[in-house]
């Protein structure tokens, strides 16, 4: 302001002062009692009639708006110092208006004549500046009432207010999407405009519009192709070349026309920026499709470029291009991961994060080692203060993971390293939160798959559970590796060690889960270490296994009181188990003499555990299982009690509920009887048999009533089968029990439930085809030579079913819901910075005016309601003429039941009043309102047709939600 | 949209500027400043000049002891915004005349007029430097002659009372006849206007 407004010595402050004061604080304390009192200042000064003073005030709310400070209560004010004859107030007034007015600023509606006014004003500059303003204040109402101004200000005589006006247009848009319809033939005329400018910010706003619903502009390829070949402005290159960027994608024909031209644009132009753009319209148009080798070499050698030079910038988004490309042509961006690799150790994390994120593509067997190792060893600080920061500390540990476990460990042909690696990342990444049961996860992973280096796997899982430094700095390893050392517990070389170290760690050191994990491993252990005979079972041998039982009592009793209800539970049960091994061993005799451990310990201790051995399942695998047959999950267990007519809402309420608990019910009931068992698999199975009608040779012996039958008995039997809960369910959720060779078993007698089972499913050919196909890579001996690391045996998951094509189906099913789903969750919880142009992604230009249409309709229905209040005036009024008597009704039904009557042919008018026969009535009230507008015939009141109109509009407005709806739906579809 | 949001920040992390291309309320205005604050004075120098923030992209320039953010849209072109910012800063530059940070503080709404004239619901709106300037100039013009009638019509009981002092405005030193003010370089388009208001006054 160099006007002399704020150098009348009339004000307290100028904004001058203002700045100068705040400057001159010293502490935030000071400045912001500073502030505050300049606030109440401008309080007083923004109600003075001098409009300078006004001004003045609203200027230095502005400044303070700028540090943070609410000025939302002067927003009248600033309406009025919008609104002054002034250029330089107004100037000022509409500064202040686009800083602080919002949404919910209600003054705006006052707002709308001004607007007008200004933008109607002889001098271009207070229309210029009213555009201006309107671009960030506009609101749905606003941009109703301004469409047409603004239509005509694309005409204008000067191009500096028609560029303005086009790129307002796009604000105008998101508010209200109807105003494209009326404007998009002049937005249209405006790609021809003569002033370059004007062209441009029409580009920006069909830039803009496009990206949300890129259909309505196909037709103006021809045109913007024109502008791509002939324009030299790069500005608007940019812009024209990301609109085809938006088009390509659903009109596959532009691809031919669009890559001479940008092939032209990439060869020659100088700006990074332009090729950049050119790149990446070409990778996001979707015009890179595996066959065009020669676009994308070009592509991919253009982009080095960035590499060569020693622009930061140009790493960086050379990173991103190829991290497009690369999902295309791997191989190609593969040739440049020498510059890649080197990006890897860049000073700059964001650079850093890029390359890392690209290499895990690049990885192969030959270069695994060495990247690996290059970025262990960044996670290992090399001093103090170079302590990277956590987010990418998490990211590298992720990496690391992610392209070691790639393709089922395609890359990594020597495990033991990589189970070294694995204890070496929990060694270095003490403090990073979480990554602990990543790394946990996969380590339990390769225990699992790769049977070769299973004791080795143990072995280290088993220095972790008795390492102190990992309970301190990454406890979260430990679940896994308690699982690990619980489950291969046969690898241990010193059970009662790692027993030893599990049931003394400190109470409270763990959470639930992990509790839960250890709880379930030490008996596993337990029954290793006494079970087995290792040792031979002498008295002083004996003695050291009460020893342990008795400890391990201990140690479950402290958790048998657990909060957790996990724990509570597997604590209390293993608890009782271990008990009676106690008495069963005090129970021996006291001397040496041919002496066997318990069968409590030997035999039904190790059937429980080593029965069967762990094999990788698909996550799949478990929704494949069909529905067995008889089962129909809709079906009630305990369908609910015949209700009386007069029940109330609120016992329909607690109808409601109990309903859904027992859908959940029988759904949880469904869920763990598959997740749990063999035999509603295996029965599965059978009923897909039967049904299939492909019985094999044992199974055509066998009639319905043997089936049913066995189904029975087998009912009975899990019942009461210890074996039949699934105790490690939780924590192996990816693995479950399917290998059937239980050699082991030495409880198998006739009537063994186990063999039965196992004869049952052997009935079965479809659980025969897949132990086979599971077996066959399984059961080869873990004597596979480590001196050919290229040929270690890795588990595949087993999974059921045809699995190629339920795969495709399913992924695709998934895919679908994941997209509504993700375009549900983006419309409920938008981020902040997103703008919210829902109206303008569903805003057909084709689509017949729909709007036009519902207004009609409301007309009609306007008209309607209008009719029916006239005529039941009149009628109310005739009544009253011929009864001479003033009837007071308070309630429809009373009228209803008088009208009920005299249909019967009563003619007396008397109001009924028992309260008996309104009752009687109000069931029919509804049927008889709606006759009542039909026939509106003498009796029908007021009241009752205002009633019948209100459903009626209820009713519009509801039809037209749908519509809406609909094409909400159909939107998203396009 | 392609920029969400312009922010000029000192190096003590002090808001100079902040222009808002979207609608938001204070308190999210309030903690996107604070969070892109704290990740832009992180930066160090040789790194690149881009940052994830949220679904959005931050690009930043260091110009002298500022900071010059702008948010863009996760698909849009990080180059060109570096672009915007520099063509913002090179306007800024020509119209304060080798601007500096107190140029900034002190007539901060003069920087608000040239990114308004700049960048219009955060498209870029005119590609040449020349016209913006000139858009500029043509404004402040507008406003100067007000002022200066104003001024005038105020002080006109005065200086009626006072020969010899006629041409005084009160606010600058003795005004030499047809010479316009030093403070901004832009005279020759103003004297035009300006001159011929004060035809009426003193002639």
């Amino acid at each position: 302001m160099s006007t002399g407004i704020k150098k009348t010595p009339l004000f307290k402050k100028s904004l001058h002062d203002l700045i100068r004061g705040i400057r001159a604080c010293k502490d935030s304390e000071a400045t912001d009692k500073y502030i505050r009192s300049a606030i109440s200042e401008c309080r007083q000064e923004i109600l003075s009639q001098d409009m300078d003073f006004k001004t003045m005030a609203v200027m230095k709310l502005a400044y303070l708006q700028m540090l943070g400070h609410d000025m939302t209560w002067a927003s009248f004010n600033v309406l009025e110092v919008m609104s002054s004859q002034k250029f330089a107030q107004k100037r000022i007034g509409y500064l202040a208006a686009m800083q602080s007015f919002g949404a919910d600023t209600d003054v705006l509606m006052l707002a709308t004549n001004m607007l007008k006014k200004d933008l109607a004003s002889s001098n271009h500059l207070d229309v210029a500046m009213a555009i201006s303003g309107l671009s960030n204040i506009v609101s749905p109402s606003l941009a109703r009432d301004l469409a047409e101004d603004l239509l005509k200000m694309m005409n204008h005589s000067k191009p500096y207010v028609r560029k303005k006006a086009v790129l307002v247009m796009y604000k105008l848009f998101l508010q209200y999407p109807e105003a494209l319809r009326s404007s998009f033939p002049r937005l249209r005329e405006k790609l021809e405009d003569p002033e370059v400018a004007v062209v441009s910010a029409t580009v920006n706003v069909i830039c803009e519009l496009a990206k949300k619903h890129p259909k309505n502009y196909l037709p103006l390829a021809p045109q913007l192709f024109n502008i791509l070949t002939t324009s030299s402005n790069n500005w608007m290159l940019i812009k024209i070349i990301k609109l085809f960027a938006s088009l390509a994608p659903i009109e596959p024909r532009l691809k031919a026309k669009l890559v001479p031209p940008i092939t032209n644009i990439i060869q020659t132009t100088t700006a990074m920026s332009l090729l950049y753009e050119c790149v990446n319209c070409i990778v996001s148009g979707g015009m890179l499709s595996k066959e065009d080798e020669q676009l994308a070499t070009m592509c991919v050698g253009k982009l080095r470029i960035f590499f060569e030079e020693t622009d930061q910038n140009l790493k960086f988004v050379g990173l991103l291009a190829y991290n497009k490309i690369v999902l295309t042509h791997p191989l190609l961006v593969a040739q440049n991961a020498d510059v890649i690799m080197d990006c890897m150790d860049d000073p700059d994390l964001s650079i850093r994060e890029r390359a890392v994120e690209l290499v895990v593509y690049l990885v192969n067997t030959d270069t695994l080692f060495e990247v690996v190792k290059r970025l262990m060893l960044q996670l290992i600080p090399q001093t103090r203060d170079q302590v990277l920061p956590e987010h990418y500390r998490i990211e590298v540990v992720r990496r690391i993971l992610n392209m070691c476990s790639k393709d089922t460990y395609a890359n990594v042909t020597n495990f033991e390293w990589y189970v070294a690696v694995l204890v070496d990342l929990v060694k270095i990444t003490e403090g990073v939160k979480d990554v602990g049961a990543e790394i946990g996860a996969e380590l339990q992973n390769v225990a699992v798959r790769v049977r070769s280096v299973r004791d080795y796997a143990v072995g280290a899982a088993a220095r972790m559970v008795t390492d102190k430094d990992v309970m301190i700095k990454n406890p979260r390893v430990l679940k896994y590796a308690g699982w690990v050392v619980g489950e291969y517990a046969l690898y241990l070389d010193n059970p009662e060690v790692i027993l030893d170290a599990m049931i003394n760690i400190e109470p409270q050191s763990l959470s639930h889960d992990m509790e839960a994990v250890y709880i379930q491993a030490v008996p596993k252990i337990y029954s290793q270490y006494a079970g087995t005979d290792r040792v031979p079972w002498t008295y002083s041998h004996a003695q050291e296994i009460l020893l342990m039982t008795e400890k391990i009592v201990a140690y479950l009793e402290k958790y048998a009181t657990s909060m957790d209800i996990e724990v509570q539970e597997r604590s209390v049960e293993f608890l009782e188990l271990f008990r009676l091994i106690t008495l069963a061993i005090k129970e021996r005799p006291n001397d040496d003499m041919d002496l066997t451990s318990p069968a409590l310990i030997s035999q039904v201790m190790s059937s429980m555990f080593n029965l069967w051995e762990l094999n990788p399942v698909s996550a799949k695998a478990q929704k494949r299982i069909p529905v067995p047959d008889g089962l129909d999950l809709d079906e009630e267990f305990n369908p609910p009690a015949v209700y009386s007519e007069s029940e109330d809402e609120e016992e329909a309420l607690l109808r409601e509920m109990v309903m859904k608990q027992q859908e959940q019910n029988s759904a949880k009931n469904v869920n763990s009887a598959a997740a749990a068992s063999v035999t509603v698999k295996a029965k599965s199975k059978k009923s897909k048999a039967a049904r299939d009608g492909a019985p094999s040779s044992e199974e055509e012996s066998e009639d319905e009533e043997e089936i049913e039958r066995r189904r029975q008995e087998r009912r009975r039997r899990q019942a009461e089968d210890p074996y039949y809960i699934l105790e490690s369910d939780k924590v192996v959720s990816k693995s479950r029990r399917s290998r059937r060779e239980s050699s082991s078993s030495e409880l198998s007698g006739p009537d063994d439930p186990m063999k039965n089972e196992k004869l049952d499913i052997d009935a079965i050919p479809i659980m025969k085809l897949e132990i086979a196909s599971i077996a066959a890579p399984v059961t080869k001996k873990k004597s596979k030579r480590r001196s050919q690391p290229a040929h270690v045996e890795i588990a595949r998951e087993e999974t059921f079913g045809d699995d190629g094509a339920a795969d495709g189906v399913d992924s695709d099913d998934n895919m679908a819901r994941r997209k509504s789903l993700a375009a549900r969750g983006a419309s409920q919880k938008k981020g902040i910075l997103r703008v919210d142009a829902r109206g303008l992604e569903n805003y057909d230009l084709d689509s017949p005016d729909e709007d036009e249409a519902d207004r009609q309709e409301v007309e009609k229905f306007k008209a309607e309601i209008l009719e029916a209040r006239q005529k039941a005036a009149k009628a109310a009024e005739e009544e009253v003429m011929a009864t001479h008597i003033v009837v007071k009704k308070k309630k429809k039904k009373a009228k209803v039941v008088k009208k009920v009557k005299k249909r019967e042919g009563t003619n007396e008018t008397k109001p009924a009043k028992e309260p008996a026969e309104k009752e009687e009535t109000t069931q029919d009230t509804e049927e008889t309102t709606q006759e009542t507008t039909q026939e509106t015939t003498q009796e029908t009141t007021q009241e009752t047709t205002q009633e019948t109109t209100q459903e009626k509009t209820q009713e519009t407005s509801q039809e037209k939600a749908d519509e809406n709806g609909e094409k909400n739906v159909e939107g998203h579809e396009a | 949209m392609a920029v969400q949001y312009v922010i000029l920040l000192s190096r003590q992390g002090k808001v100079r500027l902040a222009k808002w291309f979207l609608t938001l309320s204070l308190k999210e205005k309030s903690k996107i400043v604070k969070d892109v604050s704290t990740l832009v004075l992180g930066r160090r120098t040789k790194m690149c000049n881009f940052l994830e923030y949220k679904e959005s992209k931050v690009v930043y320039r260091r110009y002298a002891s500022l900071f010059f953010i702008a948010g863009i849209d996760s698909t849009d072109n990080e180059l060109i915004t570096l672009e915007i910012i520099h063509r913002y800063v090179e306007q800024m530059d020509r119209y304060y005349g080798n601007v500096c940070e107190l140029d900034i503080i002190f007539n901060f709404q003069k920087a608000y007029y040239i990114l308004d004239e700049l960048l219009l619901a955060g498209e870029i709106q005119e590609s040449s430097k020349r016209d913006v300037l000139r858009r500029i100039s043509q404004q402040d013009a507008l406003e100067e002659a007000e002022g200066d009638e104003e001024k005038f019509s105020r002080l006109m009981p005065y200086i009626s009372q006072i020969p010899g002092l006629s041409s005084y405005d009160g606010s600058g030193p003795l005004p030499v006849p047809g010479s316009g003010s030093s403070s901004t370089s832009f005279s020759s388009a103003r004297a035009s206007r300006v001159g011929s208001g004060r035809d009426v006054y003193y002639g």
